[in-house]
């Protein structure tokens, strides 16, 4: 559990645009307050919508597999909820909807890993619906919804989705018959698990097994001295694609909102021209947006000519990067 | 040395708020000073500050289907292929993605559909004052069974009584090099990668079936030998469920009394009883389980009706075979295709991507 106290961030102002849900937590001045704030909102809000999102996936069935999802979603939402009034950080509008994300997004992981044969499905159906031009895949609300093209932007029927034929083969025709039998468009995630039960991909029997304990480990430069891994961090950050490197390091900031970046020269670890060749930018340039740093995802976007959606993918993919090779360390 | 860091400037540091040359004085001594490194307590920092709370990420399916499109712009570039080098998983899924769009046959428009009916209107009309012997013509021919089977531009395949359906499959693979494979076997014989092929060190392990499609429901199960050992055989159902064992053997080979059921996935274990009383089990943990599967009861019906065609059709045999997931059945058929078309490339083509299973 992250400790309440680590959540109070000096300077920080109240975003616009959020869900009225979350005033008692922005109000909050005090651990305890905080406390009390986030107990209400994981108990009285998240749980039950999370208990839906797991139910709708996997049934009445009770696991500890299913535990562990549970639990692994408020982890990600008590990390979130931590950087609530990060300026920076997408207002939550609807905490029942990013609730709802999660938990989703938490599954997917999840049976990505757990149950690789229904992630190859997944992507044949996605692929067959966003290729095949009898049929379209759209989001409404919270939920990606499929069905014939001409029924694109309706709500999901309300009847449950069938099909006894996946045959993989065909799927486009497979969808076309099930769609025809259902007269309404359905849940992407429906539809993927009525294939997958009529292909005996049953996710809920999958047993526990020891992959997911594999992050739990303490990788070998967790126990480096820090120095040593301040060097390894630095040097992988170097081999990463240079977009990867301008995104992760003028837009890292620390638990205080403060640059990253600027802690290399601090440590000795890395000069500032060493900053600026790595983001292959002129030392004078760095050094002029230096006190600006960390430089919002818009502005970096600006920089590499992508998206706001792009430099945070790219943030991540190079983190996760990092974090897959100092682990093999 | 340069003189050691003021408590002003280690606590400019710390607050981020150090013009950028007193970083670079600072990041010069503190490269050789392990003290000043200390009170800056940096390099405790450095590390959560840029890694976060990195959760594991890996792109999503659109990236991933724009990824087998080939319609990923440069930055998306940056953010896949990186990722791809270092995720098996991730890999895994692109792979099959790929697979899978080579066995789609392209829908085409309406527009498409007009088009070709108004060209099909015109080449009627113009039928009798042109040439009378118009007629599709052939974009491959090949021998099969001692018969010759072509595909014609029109996407129909000649020589063979084959329902529509298969037609198609058929011209995809011969076209395109496409031979489908059920995802559930495809991801199969990806977990089993690295016990296939164990047995080839002479270390005691499964031989077959691992990771593939057994055509019959009582198969046969093969394992390296150890010098006068006894062996016993174990297989289960899902979730570990017994299913069969064997009695003591004197041999590495066993077929399975009962039938086994059509479309399940079934693991098995065999223990090795050396004479000097010491006994050894294969696979084990950290190895995967070997696993396979029977075929599918729909494929079995599927190519039993093939069968009974005369004379067999190593081609439609080779790609049902294939889209079974029955790889060996499948490179059988090929190989005999193959050794009636010698250098013809689509025959060669099917081989080669069959063999690329094992």
């Amino acid at each position: 559990m992250i400790a309440a106290e680590a959540m109070a961030k000096p300077g920080s102002r109240e975003p616009t645009n959020i869900d009225p849900l979350l005033e008692p937590l922005l109000a909050a001045h005090d651990a305890v307050t905080r406390d009390e704030a986030l107990g209400t909102l994981l108990t009285q809000h998240a749980d039950p919508v999370i208990r839906r999102g797991l139910r709708h996936r996997f049934g009445a069935t009770q696991s500890a597999e299913i535990e562990d999802i549970r639990s692994s979603v408020i982890v990600r939402l008590l990390n979130r909820l931590e950087r609530v009034d990060d300026p920076e950080a997408d207002p939550i509008a609807s905490f029942a909807d990013y609730v709802a994300m999660v938990t989703y997004n938490t599954i997917d992981d999840y049976a990505r890993r757990r149950n690789p044969q229904r992630t190859l499905l997944a992507n044949r159906v996605r692929y067959v619906l966003t290729h095949d031009d009898r049929f379209a895949l759209w989001r409404r609300d919270r939920d990606l919804i499929c069905g014939y093209a001409a029924w694109n932007g309706q709500r999901a029927g309300t009847h449950a989705f069938e099909t006894h034929d996946a045959d993989e083969r065909s799927l486009g025709d497979s969808l076309d018959r099930a769609f025809r039998r259902a007269a309404a468009p359905a849940d992407f995630h429906d539809v993927v698990q009525a294939f997958a039960t009529a292909a005996g991909l049953n996710e809920s029997t999958m047993p526990v097994t020891e992959i997911d304990l594999v992050d739990a480990t303490p990788s070998a430069y967790e126990q480096l001295a820090s120095r040593e891994a301040a060097e390894a961090l630095w040097g992988e950050i170097r081999q990463l694609p240079v977009r990867q490197r301008v995104a992760l390091l003028f837009g890292a900031r620390d638990a205080a909102g403060q640059s990253a970046v600027s802690m290399f020269p601090g440590s000795g670890v890395a000069t500032i021209q060493e900053i600026a060749a790595v983001v292959e930018v002129p030392l004078d340039e760095l050094v002029s947006l230096w006190n600006d740093l960390p430089l919002d995802d818009n502005t970096i976007a600006a920089r590499l000519g992508a998206s706001r959606q792009q430099v945070i993918n790219l943030r991540k993919s190079a983190r996760d990067r990092l974090a897959r090779r100092l682990r093999r360390r | 040395m340069l003189p050691h860091l003021t408590d002003d400037e280690v606590g400019r540091i710390r607050q981020r708020i150090a013009p950028a040359d007193e970083l670079v004085r600072a990041g010069e001594h503190t490269a050789a000073c392990a003290e000043c490194r200390t009170r800056l307590h940096a390099d405790s920092d450095v590390v959560e500050a840029i890694l976060g709370d990195a959760d594991e990420w890996h792109p999503d399916a659109e990236l991933l289907i724009a990824k087998v499109d080939g319609t990923l712009d440069a930055i998306d570039r940056d953010i896949v292929e990186p990722h791809l080098a270092d995720c098996m998983q991730c890999r895994r899924e692109v792979r099959d993605l790929e697979n899978f769009r080579r066995t789609l046959k392209p829908r085409p428009r309406w527009q498409l559909f007009a088009a070709a009916a108004a060209i099909i209107i015109i080449a009627v009309l113009l039928y009798p004052i042109y040439n009378r012997s118009v007629a599709p013509t052939a974009a491959i021919t090949l021998i099969d069974g001692g018969r010759q089977v072509s595909v014609m531009h029109d996407g129909r395949v000649a020589g063979l009584a084959l329902n529509a359906g298969m037609e198609a499959r058929l011209a995809a693979a011969l076209q395109h090099g496409a031979l489908g494979e059920p995802a559930r076997i495809a991801a199969l014989r990806h977990e089993t990668e690295s016990l296939r092929g164990a047995s080839a060190s002479g270390a005691f392990s499964p031989i077959v079936p691992i990771g593939c499609v057994v055509v019959t429901q009582q198969p046969t199960f093969e394992w390296t030998a150890v010098p006068g050992a006894r062996y016993k055989v174990e297989l289960f159902g899902d979730q570990f469920r017994p299913v069969a064992q064997s009695e003591l053997l004197e041999t590495n080979r066993w077929t399975v009394p009962q039938p086994l059921a059509h479309g399940e996935i079934y693991a098995w274990q065999v223990t090795a009883y050396k004479p000097n009383g010491e006994s050894t089990m294969s696979p084990a943990p950290p190895a995967p389980e070997a696993r396979f599967a029977v075929i599918d009861v729909n494929d079995a019906t599927r190519i039993d009706q093939l069968q009974q065609m005369r004379p067999q059709s190593h081609l439609a045999l080779g790609v049902a075979y294939a889209e079974a997931g029955a790889a060996f059945e499948a490179e059988r058929e090929l190989e005999a295709l193959t050794a009636e078309n010698r250098g013809a490339e689509p025959a060669a083509r099917l081989l080669r991507a069959i063999r690329t299973r094992h």
